[in-house]
């Protein structure tokens, strides 16, 4: 492992214990779902450099399967969680394998209309997702693991201690896939898919297994998130909300995996105190979403980059 | 019991929504052509143009007043859209392009909602478009007839604009051969400037047409983005009129549809989207 | 009397109403240097392409080593043994040089497996061969260096060490030399020797000095199709060929 990847999982870990401290825990629980939900996103669209506008449908997928478990059947967690990443896995496979072969305007299109499938699927579905009021009375397990004592996951502190072992852990394996040779390969054809195929990859396979990859973690975070408020609201399937985790991503900086918490934090934050203001706060995210791609496009951690040595020369002009 | 009558109706309101689809597919597939980049933002164009046609008609009782500012105002805002902001970056930088067309719509969507309220108006048509005009076998609704009309005439008249005049055999050129359009001296800028208002004026017209029809909602803009990008995949890649087919037959599918799953018409145009596509991957009219 | 390596039938390739490629049947044995010419739109590079599949034949049929190759996708000829160099150069321009030939070197080592679990650092075992393909091509001193900042001539290079990596037993190389300074040339002129004392090489080239000096067959293409093949010696003197590509 190298030496920026520990200090940026030091970073995530040491803002995940504070977070709490700053932030209620719903808030800090829900920054951490995105963040989960954003670097589900990253193999596909930072890695594999394919623009999918269909992220909240895996995320959907995952939210609704886990949360009808827990609606209607006392599970221990293990099963709900692991329900809602296959479903969403197993769609995530079915959308790759059909859109990964497009051009990548038709690519995002043919995402776009996957999403809206779901997005209509659940709408129309009344009778077991709840339709356009969302699915309802989502009860947090009395168990994790099934033979081990039970947990009050009613507690916010117990929820969120939770929520953080989960994304922590899923993190780290999105990093291992990022820095596998899997990683290697979807950046490889994302860079030259022509000399990707010459070298012998079968690239359609590598975004196909990336695809299904995050829809597994998308799953996850979306099973989380119907715990947060005992509620999916069928907002989170609407395409808006890919579109937000797209910027989440773009906004914390393509160039790394740490930037998908990040932005999912800035975006999460902003939300929050813009919605403060004014009623019409998503005018004022999309003057922001419009900024950022004008002025900032490497993202949260390209500023930081910028600054940096900005800040060297300062302290140094300040040493003796 | 399905009547005659109520499936004459039914096909006749596809037929309907469908030249809307064909009209908002147009204008997407023109800016794509273009730009290369799906308009995210057309929606909110849609939502745009239904919005002034209500406020423009109402104020100046005039209904064509209201058609033509919603034509007008949403064409000015598409050219103000690209020469403003989608021109400062790179063509084939499209994350960066979705995401700031995507900014754009929700910055107007919620400009609609701050200057005319969050909640849903109705529009009624001129008194001379109610009723209905029998055609034997069934009525047709009048003001279903002028909108499959009014399309059928502008998309005539944008398909005369590309394939017979000057102005059209630039815009081809740049859609077919940019690099070679912009050897031979043509103003590739202009171009891209002049197809994207021309597709959001569509837009626009499309929004004021669908007004009396299915109302003014908020949500509106977003519903008719999702239908008119499947509609543009449907009808194939790289042909500009694919989409005008689809549109109409995704229209007039969804219409029946409801007759048989009213809850799920909408999931059964998604899902015969994504069969058609898994059988004929080039679309409609697209060519491989 | 072996089979040949590469056997190529009657291949057509249509571009709309034009026909790129018509009707070329040509056998490759194994350990030999072959050079294509010919003039400028003679489809030599859509040749390439349909070798190494990144064209489907609108008829006609391959066989590499035995077996017929004529559907299988581009990954699959190229996990058979076909590597190539592109016309325009083809790397990975955000990679370092090392990384640009790891992905080759792991992909031959393991077969193109999609491993998810480890971390591509892992896979160190292909370093020495790395080492060895950099110091074949000259660029040991450059393998830090990011792809996309390599002069014209050393990006050329490391396209044949990526090529090299996948350990082809058919080399396809389209103009290896073009662009390059006269001691460049020289450089991978030496090269493609060395490499075509222990695999098989079919380059395409213009410049005649490399190609009499190295090849022990030319084939000539006009118009899509072969209009000579033969030794050096006896080509330069075909009539057909001089029509053809001197203009004479
Ligand atoms: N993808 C394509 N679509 C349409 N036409 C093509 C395509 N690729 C090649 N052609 C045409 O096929 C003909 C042969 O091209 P090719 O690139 O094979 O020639 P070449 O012999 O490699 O020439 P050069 O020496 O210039 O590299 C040319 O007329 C070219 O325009
Ligand atoms: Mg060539």
């Amino acid at each position: 492992m190298t030496r920026s990847r520990m200090v940026g999982l030091g970073v995530l870990a040491g803002s995940i214990l504070v977070a709490p401290a700053l932030l209620s825990f719903s808030t800090a629980s829900e920054l951490l779902i995105f963040g989960l939900a954003a670097a589900a996103a990253y193999p596909v669209i930072g890695v594999g450099g394919l623009f999918s506008f269909g992220q909240a449908a895996l995320f959907g997928i995952g939210g609704y399967t886990g949360g009808w478990l827990m609606a209607h059947a006392a599970l221990p967690l293990l099963w709900p969680l692991l329900a809602g990443a296959a479903a969403a896995g197993l769609f995530a496979t079915a959308m790759g394998a059909m859109c990964v072969r497009r051009s990548s305007i038709y690519f995002i299109m043919l995402t776009f209309a996957f999403n809206q499938l779901v997005y209509y699927a659940i709408y129309s579905w009344r009778g077991v997702t709840g339709g356009q009021d969302g699915l309802a009375d989502i009860a947090r397990p009395a168990r994790l693991l099934p033979y081990l004592p039970g947990v009050n996951l009613d507690r916010p502190v117990n929820f969120y201690v939770l929520v953080a072992v989960i994304v922590f852990g899923c993190f780290l394996l999105l990093l291992r896939i990022v820095d596998s040779p899997l990683g290697r390969v979807l950046d490889a054809a994302k860079q030259n898919a022509r000399r990707a195929a010459a070298i012998g990859y079968d690239i359609h396979r590598a975004q196909t297994l990336a695809f299904a990859l995050s829809g597994v973690f998308s799953g996850i975070a979306g099973v989380l998130y119907a715990m947060l408020y005992w509620i999916m609201p069928i907002d989170a399937v609407a395409w808006v909300n890919s579109g937000n985790l797209v910027f989440m991503v773009l906004i914390g900086g393509l160039g790394s995996i740490f930037g998908a918490p990040i932005g999912a934090a800035v975006f999460i934050l902003l939300q929050d105190s813009l919605s403060l203001v004014w009623d019409r706060w998503p005018l004022l995210f999309g003057l922001i979403v419009i900024g950022v791609v004008l002025f900032l496009q490497g993202g949260v951690l390209e500023l930081g980059g910028m600054l940096r040595p900005a800040l060297r020369r300062a302290s140094g002009a300040d040493a003796p | 019991m399905i009547t005659s009558a109520l499936l004459g109706v039914q096909v006749a309101n596809g037929l309907a929504v469908g030249a809307l689809y064909a009209l908002m597919a147009f204008g997407l597939s023109i800016i794509k052509g273009l730009l290369n980049v799906p308009n995210f933002a057309h929606g909110a164009l849609f939502l745009v143009g239904a919005y002034v046609a209500w406020a423009v008609s109402g104020g100046s009782g005039s209904f064509w007043l209201g058609l033509l500012a919603a034509a007008a105002a949403t064409a000015l805002l598409g050219m103000a859209i690209e020469r403003l902001l989608v021109r400062r970056l790179h063509r084939g930088a499209y994350l960066f392009q979705l995401l700031l067309l995507f900014g754009t719509a929700l910055v107007m969507e919620q400009t609609v909602i701050a200057i005319w309220g969050g909640l849903g108006r109705s529009m009624s048509p001129p008194p001379w478009l109610t009723g209905a005009v029998d055609l034997g076998f069934s009525p047709f609704p009048r003001y279903l007839l002028f909108i499959v009309v009014a399309a059928a005439v502008v998309i005539a008249a944008v398909w005369a604009l590309i394939e017979r005049t000057w102005i059209g055999a630039r815009i081809r050129a740049g859609i077919e051969r940019p690099e070679m359009a912009q050897s031979l001296g043509i103003d590739v800028e202009a171009l891209v400037t002049a197809a994207f208002a021309l597709g959001a004026g569509l837009a626009g017209l499309a929004g004021a047409l669908a007004a009396p029809l299915t109302g003014l909602s908020v949500t509106m803009g977003t519903d008719m983005l999702a239908i008119a990008l499947v509609v543009v995949v449907l009808g194939g890649l790289g042909s500009i009129y694919g989409g005008v087919l689809a549109g109409l037959l995704v229209g007039v599918v969804q219409s029946l549809a409801a007759l048989w799953v009213p809850q799920a018409s909408t999931v059964v145009i998604y899902a015969a989207m994504i069969l058609v596509l898994a059988v004929r991957p080039q679309g409609l009219l697209g060519e491989r | 009397m072996t089979a040949p390596l590469l056997s190529v039938s009657r291949l057509v390739m249509n571009f709309g109403g034009h026909r790129a490629v018509d009707g070329v049947s040509l056998d490759i044995d194994s350990g030999k240097l072959v050079c294509i010419l010919g003039p400028n739109g003679a489809g030599k590079t859509t040749l390439f392409n349909l070798l190494t599949k990144d064209l489907r034949p609108t008829s006609g049929s391959i066989r590499f080593d035995g077996s017929d190759v004529t559907a299988l996708p581009p990954h699959a000829v190229a996990r058979l043994g076909i590597g190539r160099s592109y016309q325009i150069t083809s790397i990975f321009p955000a990679w370092s040089v090392e990384d640009n030939v790891w992905i080759a070197a792991y992909r031959h080592a393991h077969g193109g497996r999609l491993v998810f679990g480890r971390r591509a650092a892992f896979y160190r075992a292909v370093a020495p061969r790395i080492a060895g393909l950099l110091d074949l091509v000259g660029l040991t001193k450059l393998r830090g260096v990011s792809a996309g900042a390599l002069s014209y001539g050393d990006q050329r290079l490391l396209e044949i060490a990526i090529t090299l990596a996948t350990g082809p037993r058919l080399i396809l190389l389209d103009e290896p030399t073009s662009g390059l300074s006269q001691e460049e040339t020289g450089r991978v002129g030496g090269l493609i020797r060395t490499l075509a004392a222990s695999t098989t090489v079919v380059m395409i080239e213009h410049k005649m000095d490399v190609v009499m000096e190295i090849s022990d067959r030319l084939v000539v293409m006009d118009r899509g199709r072969v209009i000579a093949d033969g030794s050096p010696a006896a080509v330069a003197a075909d009539a057909a060929v001089k029509a053809a590509y001197f203009g004479t």
